[in-house]
């Protein structure tokens, strides 16, 4: 296959384009999650679990209804009389684990966990209520490293699994066995410890949930990720119609993939609002957001093996993985198969075995962090490239030269049948070795060995998939309800000829907005100007299918691909119109400059634009 | 609705607002809540992040460390004052557009007024001034680089401009 430049020069797409967001943010105009002004507004604050594992034997409110403005409060028995639990990707016998909007079944899992939700006048009304609200618990042995959570005796997240494996599967390209017992070594080793993190977006979750009773509908407003998805969580939990359930995500102070889970505080939210009555707040605090607002993947790798060849060939990989995912699964375990985007990394490997154990432990939950799942895969691969250089007396960029795949293979197809269809690796790295001036790097660092001071030089190389397949996760549970992937666009003309456009997702700084304006102008022939691209998403707008949203490098492939298949249908119809009014063959008219032309005379005027003496003679 | 209330009045942004406080409502709380005043954002409550950076008689303060009583009688500046009303933007704000200095924009109000005020300051403008000035105001989006390139294009240094974009004619509105 040849890779053809299709990348002609265009008005506005591959131009550096002022940024239609740019203004609104600069003169601070934005509406990010906080910001939304909604009359009679109440607040919400969560008590939560100081123990990463106990027993709930009281609750006591009494002192909280003392509190001066103190509005309400939401109970875990109230949550199970009046939720389902969310729904679980596992299946069994990890799927009766139950994950509401506050703790369940008596316990909490892990420090941080919302037990009441509180709701008063002010934010510090609700607060001191919280504050005030007694549990008295009986602290149970927690287990916060995955090694020992999957021992037997471990005591077990959720005593109705009565073990700590979420998941538990091999996957098994190739033949490992055969290329480790034939290569000339095996580099190994014993342990490899991807450590937790926060992705930490600059804007913590902060969501309201207003009720209206009249129409029985929930809008809830603030930063989500994955609109369509949240809708249908939040719609089975509640057990309403996802049809009465609106999601307004308008500017968006970052997400990193977090924002995906904001569905679990959204119910009790939704609860609270229809209970007492009112809008109801929760803007998440910094260290609330550490504890709860979502982990990064946390995954331990065990007896690794590498098989290598004398001439620095890598001929395969095999490892445990044990990913630590926390008290409760949530978007997981798809982390156990996601990584198998990026089976072989960089490299020509062509056999690799890796068995993945998903387990829970007594700490906070992680949520699909960006570069979710692969980046530690990656990382893994990238360590023992290093590693298996170092022992064979290899340079870590020629044993990487020698084992990248090779820009005439592609597309190549990895060990377990994924296709990476272009790249070129050894220019990518070659680059930025030019860009550090790794020669000089390496002098350096040899001039100043033994005087103290030292010098390390990493090399790390990375490839990702971009856009998602939910079909994977039928690997996970055969029986899972959705698989694939799909995104919406919407793009419009309104009766003065603007152009509208709205994607299915949000932009949490990606600029969508004036990506969106590029493409959509170029293939319609009008001015940058001319069209409107509506900020965040609205469910009541937005054209959202049920992979909406932005995640795993949604945008640039689905996103941008329905605003594409959505601006040629509008394209097409414009040429309908001004076929029939020119009186000529649809294929015939011409897009640009505003105008929908039938050359050479016959000019239709297709937006209206700032400047109507410019206004044309139509027929 | 408060027991302990105390009246205040603020210039903010130029326009006299008066409210009742309780005495522990932060000075961001009131900004956002009672005004809707977007300039100061909250990021962390703790003083770390600087996103809710405002000027206050003419001290740059973390709004989220500072009692809405304590502003009592002060000129608090945000960053939704600093374009010319009828919305153009102030150089500084144009230089960070220019530099494409923001992605998300959360943190850049508190980076501007952060920024103004070192700009103002008659301090040289270095890149390590510029980047010791902003060491209060976290950014998740950028890695910095365009916004120093931003500061110090403001102070007139030449400072190259982003990938990609094209360079304005002397005299051109940035």
């Amino acid at each position: 296959m040849t890779l053809t430049d299709t990348r002609a020069a265009k008005a506005f797409t591959g131009q550096a384009m002022p940024r239609k967001e740019d203004d609104r943010l600069l003169k601070a105009q934005g509406e990010f999650g906080d910001d939304t002004p909604i009359a009679h507004l109440a607040y919400v604050n969560f008590v939560r679990s100081p123990y990463a594992h106990a027993r709930i034997t009281s609750i006591d409110v009494s002192a909280a209804e003392q509190v001066d403005g103190y509005l309400g409060c939401l109970l875990p028995e109230e949550a199970e009389a009046l939720t389902d639990g969310f729904m679980e990707l596992q299946g069994p016998p990890a799927d009766v684990e139950v994950d509401r909007c506050l703790t369940s079944l008596g316990k909490v899992r892990f420090v941080g966990e919302a037990v009441v939700a509180v709701a008063g006048e002010t934010r510090e009304a609700a607060r001191d209520a919280a504050a005030a609200v007694l549990v008295e618990y009986e602290p149970l042995t927690a287990v916060a490293d995955a090694r020992e959570a999957i021992k037997h005796d471990a005591p077990a997240v959720h005593d109705q699994i009565g073990h700590n494996i979420a998941w538990d599967g091999t996957f098994d390209y190739g033949d490992i066995d055969f290329a480790l017992d034939q290569a000339d070594h095996v580099i190994e080793a014993d342990e490899l410890h991807f450590h937790r993190s926060s992705a930490t977006p600059l804007e913590c979750n902060a969501i309201t949930v207003q009720y209206d009773a009249g129409v029985e509908t929930f809008t809830i407003i603030g930063g989500c990720a994955q609109p369509q998805v949240t809708t249908l969580m939040v719609a089975a939990a509640l057990r309403h119609s996802a049809e009465r359930i609106r999601i307004v995500s308008k500017d968006f102070g970052g997400s990193f993939g977090v924002k995906i889970g904001m569905y679990v505080q959204a119910t009790a939210l939704a609860l609270l609002s229809r209970k007492l009555g009112r809008p109801m707040r929760w803007t998440e605090t910094r260290t609330e957001h550490h504890l709860t607002g979502g982990h990064c993947n946390e995954r331990w790798f065990r007896n690794v093996k590498m098989a290598v060849q004398s001439d620095g060939t890598v001929l395969g990989l095999s490892y445990d993985a044990l990913d630590d995912i926390g008290a409760y699964t949530r978007y997981e375990p798809l982390g156990a198969v996601i990584w198998s985007h990026v089976t072989n990394a960089c490299y020509q490997l062509s056999h690799l075995k890796v068995r993945f154990r998903t387990v829970y432990t007594n700490k906070g939950p992680v949520l699909p962090v960006r570069g979710y799942s692969r980046v530690q895969h990656l990382w893994l691969v990238e360590r023992m490239m290093d590693i298996a250089a170092h022992e064979l007396g290899f340079d870590p960029v020629e044993f990487r030269m020698h084992n990248y795949i090779k820009p005439e293979q592609y597309p190549y197809t990895t060990v377990n049948g994924c296709v990476y269809d272009s790249g070129n690796l050894p220019l990518s790295l070659s680059k930025a070795l030019d860009l550090i001036d790794y020669q000089q790097a390496r002098q350096l660092q040899a001039e100043v060995r033994g005087t103290g001071k030292r010098i390390g030089i990493g090399i790390g190389s990375t490839l990702d998939s971009g856009t998602n397949n939910f079909g994977q996760a039928r690997i996970i549970y055969e029986h899972l309800p959705f698989g694939g992937n799909t995104e919406g666009g919407l793009v419009r003309m309104g009766a003065d000829g603007t152009i509208f456009a709205v994607t299915g997702g949000v932009a949490f700084g990606q600029g969508h907005e004036t990506t969106v304006a590029q493409v959509v102008s170029d293939m319609l022939g009008v001015g940058y100007d001319d069209v409107v691209v509506h900020r965040g998403a609205d469910s009541s707008l937005s054209a959202q299918t049920g992979f909406s949203g932005s995640y795993a490098s949604q945008f640039a492939v689905t996103g941008i691909g329905a605003i594409i298949n959505a601006t040629r249908k509008l394209a097409r119809e414009i040429r309908l119109v001004a076929a029939s009014v020119l009186g000529a063959e649809p294929d015939d008219i011409m897009l640009e400059g505003g105008f929908a032309n039938n050359p050479p005379e016959r000019v239709l005027r297709v937006v209206n634009g700032q400047d109507r003496s410019k206004v044309r003679v139509t027929r | 609705m408060t027991s302990d209330p105390n009246p205040i009045t603020v210039i903010v942004d130029g326009r006299e607002e008066r409210g009742v406080v309780s005495a522990r409502k932060l000075l961001v709380h009131w900004l956002r809540d009672t005004l809707d005043e977007r300039g100061p954002k909250i990021g962390c409550d703790t003083g770390n992040c600087g996103a809710c950076t405002v000027r206050c008689d003419g001290h740059l303060v973390k709004s989220c460390m500072v009692l809405a009583v304590q502003a009592d009688s002060t000129e608090v500046e945000t960053a939704a004052g600093l374009a010319a009303e009828d919305g153009t933007l102030n150089h500084l704000q144009s230089c960070f557009k220019r530099y494409h200095a923001l992605q998300c924009g959360y943190c850049t109000s508190g980076m501007l007024m952060t920024a103004t005020d070192f700009l103002e300051s008659g301090e040289e403008v270095t890149d390590q001034s510029t980047r010791r000035a902003l060491k209060g105001n976290i950014c998740r989006c950028t890695g910095y680089e365009n916004i120093v390139r931003a500061v110090r294009a403001a102070a007139g240094q030449d400072v190259p401009l982003p990938h990609g974009a094209v360079p304005t004619r002397e005299g051109d509105d940035l």
